[in-house]
């Protein structure tokens, strides 16, 4: 059953994080600053993070857990949003992506997630953790199934799990794979809206082995459940 | 065919058998297949490195199958496989062995002929992407 949207949809915003996690300022900044302010931002696993500056006061920044990254069922119970949005820590949203989107489902009631453009940038961090004033893109844009990309009406997560509670391109995948195989509809907008930054960490960790590696348990999985096989929940688990 | 063809899976590949099936992905397209029984054995050989003369041994080993059937089938699989950009096939590196002996029938399970099964549904999602320069591609950050 499709809902219209409320005049100005409240949308909880997901962080995943690690401690220490570098960039993370910026992308906050990037959520806190979108055009559509209605907002309730959970970073989640913010360890020693603080948010700093204007952050520090505004009441839609929710931290939530201390070292560990907290469970599905934690984030979901916190979740007050129509519409759900993840970004990474690595990436940083076009200041009017959630503002586009809105309008995206709004006129599509049918589409269950609302996805755009994406860009690689480089910025290398400097040795104090800033990062420098003038990224470096990389290639052109090109459509982006990855979370942070997406914007997602909350009634979905009752089709397929809810996102992964922790970083990872692989999670990304999976959830995709899952939401594909429980038939959501997914279109993009040709717009650039995300902004994916590379620096050495995560470019070392891309690179690495386990993301084509997993990805046939991945396709697996789908054939599974198209199927009408059981299959285990994605990793990320899905709503109690 | 020469039976001692050498069957290399592409870098680009990634595959595993769980239950019983193979899925193969080719992360350069997108495209994903998926292959049951005789098929799922055979793409296991080859991703392990055999021979195609290992391959039919080892199949003829496990399923109730004539020699010539098998071969027959391998090479059809391997034209499949390599159609599909997921393999190299190197033929005629070697004389053909001398056929194997009939492997005896008991406990052998019942055979059919591999098929491939192509899934081009997720072909958008991971084509999508620019992928990822390598890390020393980047440039270098002058502080």
């Amino acid at each position: 059953v499709k809902t219209a949207l409320g005049a100005v949809p409240l949308v909880s915003v997901i962080v995943p994080t690690r401690p220490g996690m570098p960039g993370l300022a910026g992308t906050l900044d990037a959520v806190l600053g979108q055009t559509h302010a209605a907002l309730q931002v959970l970073v989640l696993n913010p360890g020693a993070a603080t948010p700093a500056g204007r952050m520090r006061d505004d009441a839609r920044l929710v931290m939530v857990g201390a070292g560990a990254a907290p469970t599905v069922p934690e984030v979901l119970a916190r979740i007050r949003g129509e519409l759900v949005a993840v970004v990474d820590a690595d990436d940083v949203w076009h200041a009017e992506k959630l503002e586009r989107q809105i309008v995206h489902l709004r006129e599509r009631p049918a589409v269950d997630v609302s996805l755009g453009y994406g860009q690689l940038f480089w910025t290398d961090m400097l040795a104090d953790g800033s990062v420098p004033p003038a990224p470096r893109p990389m290639g052109a844009p090109a459509l982006s199934q990855v979370l942070a990309a997406a914007l997602v009406r909350a009634a979905a997560f009752a089709r397929v799990g809810f996102f992964p509670t922790e970083p990872g391109r692989v999670a990304d995948t999976e959830w995709f794979a899952h939401a594909y195989g429980c038939g959501l509809a997914v279109e993009s907008l040709d717009e650039l809206l995300l902004y994916r930054r590379l620096h050495r960490g995560n470019v070392a960790r891309r690179l690495g082995a386990d993301l084509p590696a997993a990805l046939p348990d991945v396709m697996k999985a789908l054939l599974n459940r198209r199927r009408g096989h059981p299959v285990p929940p994605a990793r990320s688990g899905r709503p109690t | 065919m020469s039976e001692g063809g050498r069957v290399t899976v592409r870098p680009e590949v990634a595959a595993r058998v769980l239950d019983g099936e193979a899925v193969v992905l080719n992360l350069s397209n997108g495209l994903y297949f998926h292959l049951e029984g005789p098929g799922a054995v055979m793409w296991e050989l080859i991703q392990a490195g055999a021979t195609v003369e290992a391959i039919v041994d080892a199949v003829r080993a496990r399923f109730d199958v004539s020699a010539a059937r098998v071969a027959a089938d391998v090479a059809a699989l391997l034209e499949d496989l390599e159609r599909e950009a997921l393999v190299t096939w190197e033929d005629g590196l070697g004389p053909a062995s001398p056929a194997a002996p009939p492997a005896p029938r008991v406990g052998r399970a019942p055979y059919a002929s591999p098929r491939v099964t192509k899934h081009t549904d997720m072909a958008h999602f991971f084509g999508s992407e620019p992928p990822i320069p390598p890390l020393d591609a980047m440039p270098r950050l002058v502080p």
